[in-house]
């Protein structure tokens, strides 16, 4: 029977894939939960559901549950949901998982299967990349290899003990003697025999694969676990997520500091404006044209309460850079003279150095870069050595965008300002991806981008602190900015519509402050712990990489939600086309930041950055590639 | 010669200068990915490449380039390096494709030994109107 299931032509599902069956082993007592353990509540579903719902956005043929103490519950708790599956009741569950075992190769057997993938379904954290990888294994095995199917693909952590286990993927050579399994040890003793199958680890770069939980305490601190781990955004709230899913298969975007997915929820409230609001704002003299002033403003509104800050103090800009050369040109350009000294954050994008460069040129104000640390953050000791020499402003980064690695900014905006400087801080890495408080941070101006937001393009915010708005003068002129023009020159609007000459993006502030309250309905602050969380899961492998260097700091809980590193002997546009073959979108260069790169003695680097619907597997999936690189 | 370090280098236009008369040095990078490259070519009286090297920070399609260029250039008259483009040095050099965002890698050596050719003409202008 098992030569003809592996010698048959049709090698199972007709488009030459070997048919591979799912089972997840769900039959055990939980007698140390004292209740069913995977039906309980975790994480807004449970463990089985979890388990099957992985394994069917897997290339697997058919996912069988295999039941057996709580039957009645799981196989009710599935068919409430949404999955397609089928459950087996083992009525000798009590004899061990190895009857479970056994009961799903009879079914793999009986229904010409030719692998069998054997996933607990108490291990929340084993992933579809996680399942994916072992089955395409497999399927190479089966394509490939004289086995003849009598193989076993198996889970294995790069640790000290190399520790090896569930899940795993049995060849159709296996089933046979699967089927005599008993007792608690499951597939193990096959693996022990002396003349046992081929055994295949299929590594993964990290332990939490193999966390489960058997008691009720160790249930919750799962629950926990997961909850900082899985993402914090539904895939399917980013239509190009989909897309690209669909029509590449594997895709990860990990770029998200370069743009980010725009949200289905941005992309409607657009539409939407555009559909039934459209028209040009505070000049219309009809009910069309105040709706859509109503939605700019609202906008406004709402994009200032997401900053904490007033409504009047939020300018809207094209982006960050437009808003840092307002800041720059609107009114460093007024309120600096010849010899003023601004201080220059060294770990700044260009966008907030070369418009301080252009002043310096233009006004003769004097720049001195406060360099960085050991750790890739400012330079604190040599940043309070020249505040002593009275600087007029001081150029910030909140967070880099090389290194993500974020500052202080309210101690180094107290230090500025006690030394009578302004500060002019760049949030565009930040917002979105930790709390971003400019009243309370005190800072005087600060510039963001909407469309590293989850936003649109070509919309952004300078915020200018209302005090300072005095002191600024319009950068561009035109309508909308005024108050009256005769020949004699003009008078500008009141703040904020004279820093905003011309028709605005309006369609984009809509955008932007939809992209706000998405950004809160999902919790900025669960996005920051599951950006850190991301970010020290591949430091962690990364700094055991030989040959793999980490830009900044490899301490954890540091970053916000990117990490750039280089590989010796691999330039990083080459490492970057070579993910962006296996569908992994990476940055590589300079970043906008050659400053900071020659800081830190790097010329280039490659940048993996995160967002809200960023998977842990993807991570792993990097970090395999990186590994297969080097 | 194809690619040195840059120590070889600079002991190469040494002798270079000694053996041929005169060498151009001509440098380029490229700001997106932090590539630079510096090109040597020393010619003959007649402004025929006799010998030529490259050093740098490359990548592998910059590398490739750099590599090509510098090895068909030997005994070509170094006005040649003022036609090239990147369909022809890419079809020639065997590079098959190249997307848009890595076009910068191979004009950077293109643009490098161009501006060498540029180099070695002004030279060669501000020789005559001297000798004149």
């Amino acid at each position: 029977m098992l030569a003809s299931l592996y010698d048959a032509d049709d090698h199972g599902n007709g488009n030459g894939n070997f048919r591979v069956l799912a089972a997840v082993l769900a039959a055990g007592g939980s007698t140390r939960m004292g209740c069913c353990k995977l039906t309980r509540r975790f994480a807004d579903s449970t463990l089985v559901e979890n388990a099957v719902g992985n394994l069917g956005r897997t290339s697997a043929d058919k996912v069988l549950v295999v039941t057996g103490a709580y039957a009645d519950e799981i196989e009710f708790c599935l068919r409430e949901s949404a999955y397609q599956v089928e459950c087996l009741c083992n009525q000798r569950w009590m004899d061990g998982q190895g009857t479970s075992v056994s009961t799903a190769a009879r079914y793999a057997i009986e229904n010409g299967y030719q692998a069998m993938l054997v996933l607990v379904a108490d291990q929340p954290f084993v992933d579809t990349d996680h399942l994916e990888k072992l089955i395409s294994v497999a399927r190479e095995q089966l394509a490939a290899d004289g086995t003849r199917g009598r193989f076993a693909m198996v889970s294995s952590i790069r640790s000290a003990n190399h520790r090896q286990g569930n899940p795993c993927v049995f060849g159709c050579g296996c089933f046979e003697e699967l089927l005599g399994l008993e007792g608690d040890e499951g597939a193990r003793s096959l693996l022990r025999k002396e003349d046992r199958p081929k055994v295949v680890p299929v590594e993964f770069p990290i332990p939490d694969i193999f966390m489960d939980a058997d008691t009720p305490q160790a249930f919750e601190l799962l629950e926990e676990e997961y909850l900082t781990r899985e993402p914090v955004a539904d895939e399917d709230d980013f239509p190009l997520l989909g897309n690209h899913r669909r029509a590449r298969g594997r895709f990860s975007y990990l770029d998200s500091a370069a743009t980010s997915c725009v949200a289905r929820c941005v992309e409607d409230a657009i539409v939407e404006f555009e559909e039934c609001s459209r028209a040009n704002i505070h000049r219309g003299i009809y009910e069309l044209s105040e709706d859509a002033t109503e939605c700019y403003e609202a906008a406004r509104d709402e994009v200032a309460e997401f900053f904490n800050v007033l409504s009047n103090e939020v300018i809207f800009t094209h982006g960050a850079t437009e808003a840092l050369n307002i800041a720059a040109f609107g009114w460093a350009a007024s309120n600096l003279k010849q010899g003023d000294l601004v201080l220059v954050d060294t770990c700044n994008h260009h966008s907030n150095i070369v418009p301080w460069q252009m002043l310096e040129k233009t006004l003769g104000i004097e720049l001195r870069y406060i360099g960085c640390d050991e750790s890739g953050l400012p330079d604190k000791a040599r940043f309070e050595s020249l505040l002593a020499e009275k600087p007029k402003a001081v150029a910030l980064s909140h967070v880099s965008n090389v290194t993500g690695l974020m500052c202080d900014a309210a101690e180094l905006i107290g230090l500025a300002h006690d030394a009578g400087a302004a500060v002019v801080l760049d949030c565009a890495q930040s917002a979105g991806h930790t709390k971003v408080d400019l009243t309370q941070f005190d800072v005087d101006f600060a510039c963001v981008s909407a469309h590293k937001m989850h936003g649109p393009f070509g919309i952004g915010m300078l915020y200018a602190k209302q005090s300072h708005q005095m002191e600024m003068v319009p950068v561009y002129g035109g309508g909308g900015m005024i108050r009256k023009v005769d020949e004699s020159g003009f008078i500008p609007a009141e703040s904020p519509m004279c820093f905003e000459a011309g028709t605005p993006n309006i369609t984009g502030a809509i955008g932007f402050a939809r992209a706000c309250r998405y950004l809160t309905e999902l919790g900025v602050e669960r996005i920051e712990k599951h950006g850190r969380y991301l970010t020290d899961r591949m430091i962690s492998v990364l700094r055991d990489m030989p040959g793999v260097r980490i830009m900044g700091s490899e301490c954890s809980g540091l970053r916000t939600s990117m990490v750039s590193f280089s590989i010796d002997g691999v330039h990083p546009h080459d490492a970057a086309e070579y993910f962006g073959n296996q569908g992994i979108c990476v940055r590589a260069g300079q970043h906008c930041a050659m400053p900071l790169h020659a800081a830190l003695g790097e010329r280039a680097s490659i940048r993996a950055s995160f967002a809200a619907h960023t998977r842990a597997g993807e991570i792993d999936r990097l970090l395999q590639c990186i590994e297969g690189l080097r | 010669m194809g690619y040195m370090h840059e120590s070889e280098m600079a002991a190469a236009v040494g002798l270079w200068e000694e053996e041929f008369g005169r060498c151009v040095v001509a440098e380029g990078s490229n700001p997106l990915c932090g590539d630079e490259v510096r090109i040597c070519v020393a010619c003959d009286g007649w402004g025929v490449v006799r010998a030529a090297a490259w050093t740098g920070y490359a990548c592998s399609l910059c590398t490739m380039t750099c590599d090509y260029l510098i090895e068909k250039c030997i005994g070509e008259p170094i006005s040649a390096f003022q036609s090239l483009d990147a369909p022809s040095v890419c079809a020639a050099a065997g590079i098959r494709e190249v997307s848009r965002s890595r076009k910068g890698c191979v004009q950077l050596p293109i643009d490098t030994c161009r501006d060498a050719a540029g180099m070695w003409a002004a030279q060669d202008s501000s020789v005559e109107v001297a000798q004149s």
